[in-house]
């Protein structure tokens, strides 16, 4: 038996503390992971949980499956590229040179989520910081976050209770955790203070706390977090889905906020897919968008329309699926307009979407099969270690065997 | 005897729970999507209780849901968790962030 470290590929904090026990290039137990964490890496143990290679439901050689996936996007005239959350920053470039070639379209779940808020700050056009820089933090808010269900570990690796103005002792202790959420959830009861607001008013409590005290008469939960925000010499607010979906796509209100009240407040956005932020910062390295682009006619462009609303509009006629389980996910109201159109599925696990793909290519899982790297929700890169290689081709690997195809 | 109905409207707000997007299948699951919290005064006003299933309806469909009480929920909101139960009613708006823009009926 063997004790490795294993850096977790669960969500977009990459716990680096992981231990597991390995017999026979096996996991046998896990240290330190959370329910997150540990359910994904003995998911890999499962077999009944593995997808195989498949075409039209029949197993397949990963080959036959590679060449068949090869010929459906080369006889498209649309094709779109999905997912990539959950794959490494390699995969994702692989991906977006596919895309490229084929004169394909390219996005990820950030589109109707993340991509507007990590935009800004990949433009520095809202402050932000490293978790390693948070030590000096004397408040910490999360809007519309809830980390115990989406980030388990995320308060006591790396926010709160990691902090060294944490002590059990509330006299001792300089650090204050806050959470702003239309619900009373379960980090909202951890919290003092915890502002509960009304659906869709997370723009309106923006706005009203960038006018103070004094001229703010009518709003005391406003009034309160502005002397919060005040009285703490370094903030962090932890962006979560919640205030996105509150405000839409425009987020405008919490940029005008920070702007408004010049004090040491850092943007730091949860978010829910591992990597994310990778994705986005990968495409805006090479085309200027985060997501949304279109290669076709050799050029790419931010079309400005995301992946569910090309397939509602009928804009596409074959899907790539590759680090994400869309078919979990999407409405029904989407999900109709899929019956007519060849899906290629990259994934570990069988999920909804395998079950719904012409074409399923199994691959290894990143961060415990295969290696990589990938960028965490603070900005930082991470290598992710492969403490149990095996034969099965990584989504890499597949991407640059597909990309050989087309190109031949 | 045939029963009144009571219905009213409401807007449905979704949150993550990790324990549901662990186990993605099976009764558990089905029976942990199928769960809405709603106001005291919403639960009034369906003529309902904590326990007691309702109905949502909406131009994508119809689901059923346990009702349970959250005393700090807003009135004419219903927190569900995210699932493939609410998916079969969502739906979509032009910036895909259709989640806030679930309405449906509840009725009982």
């Amino acid at each position: 038996m063997t004790k490795q470290k294993l850096t977790c590929p669960a969500c977009s904090c990459f716990c680096d503390d992981i231990e597991v026990d390995i017999i026979d290039g096996r996991i046998k137990s896990i240290d330190n992971a959370c329910l997150k964490g540990s359910s994904l890496i003995f998911r890999t143990e499962e077999k009944n949980e593995r997808t195989s290679c498949m075409i039209q439901g029949l197993d397949a050689e990963p080959e036959q499956a590679i060449d068949e996936a090869a010929k459906i996007l080369l006889n498209s005239k649309n094709p779109i590229l999905f997912g990539f959350d959950h794959s490494t920053t390699e995969a994702q470039l692989a991906g977006i040179e596919l895309a490229q070639e084929i004169g394909g379209k390219i996005d990820d779940f950030s589109s109707f989520s993340y991509g507007n808020i990590i935009e800004e700050l990949i433009n520095k056009t809202i402050p932000t910081c490293c978790i390693s820089e948070m030590d000096s933090v004397n408040l910490f808010v999360y809007w519309g976050a809830n980390p115990l269900h989406s980030h388990p570990r995320h308060l006591s690796n790396f926010s709160y209770y990691a902090s060294s103005g944490y002590s059990e002792i509330s006299t001792f202790r300089t650090v204050d955790l806050c959470t702003i959420d239309i619900r009373k959830n379960e980090t909202a009861l951890m919290s003092n203070p915890f502002y509960r607001l009304p659906p869709g008013d997370d723009a309106h409590f923006a706005s009203s706390v960038c006018k103070g005290l004094t001229n703010n008469e009518d709003n005391k939960k406003a009034k309160d977090f502005y002397t919060l925000l005040n009285a703490s010499s370094s903030t962090v607010i932890f962006v979560g889905t919640g205030l996105l979906a509150s405000m839409g796509k425009e987020i405008s209100p919490l940029r005008e906020m920070i702007d408004h009240l010049a004090l040491n407040i850092k943007i730091v956005p949860m978010v829910d897919q591992p990597n994310m932020r990778g994705f986005n910062k990968t495409l805006h390295g090479i085309t200027g968008s985060v997501n949304m682009v279109d290669f076709a006619e050799n050029t790419s462009k931010n079309e400005k329309i995301p992946f569910f609303q090309n397939i509602i509009d009928k804009k596409v006629d074959a899907i790539l699926i590759i680090g994400a389980d869309p078919f979990y996910k999407m409405p029904l109201q989407v999900l109709k307009h899929l019956d007519q159109i060849p899906i290629i599925t990259v994934d570990p696990f069988i999920t909804d979407t395998t079950k719904a793909s012409k074409v399923v290519i199994g691959s290894s899982v990143s961060g415990v099969e295969s290696e990589g790297n990938v960028i965490r929700m603070d900005g930082k890169e991470i290598h992710l270690p492969a403490p149990c290689p095996t034969n099965r081709l990584s989504d890499v690997q597949i991407l640059k065997l597909i990309l050989e195809k087309v190109k031949a | 005897m045939s029963s009144a109905t009571y219905e009213t409207e409401l807007e449905i707000i979704t949150f993550r729970d990790a324990f549901l997007s662990l186990k993605k299948h099976g009764p558990e699951y089905n029976k942990a999507a199928a769960v809405i919290s709603l106001s005291e005064e919403d639960i009034k006003k369906l003529n309902t209780s904590s326990g007691q299933t309702i109905f949502l309806k909406n131009d994508q469909g119809k689901i059923e849901a346990e009702v349970k009480l959250d005393k700090t929920c807003y009135t004419a909101v219903g927190l569900m968790p995210a699932s493939r139960l609410i998916n079969r009613i969502t739906t979509v708006d032009e910036d895909f962030l259709s989640l806030k823009q679930l309405k449906v009926t509840a009725y009982t």
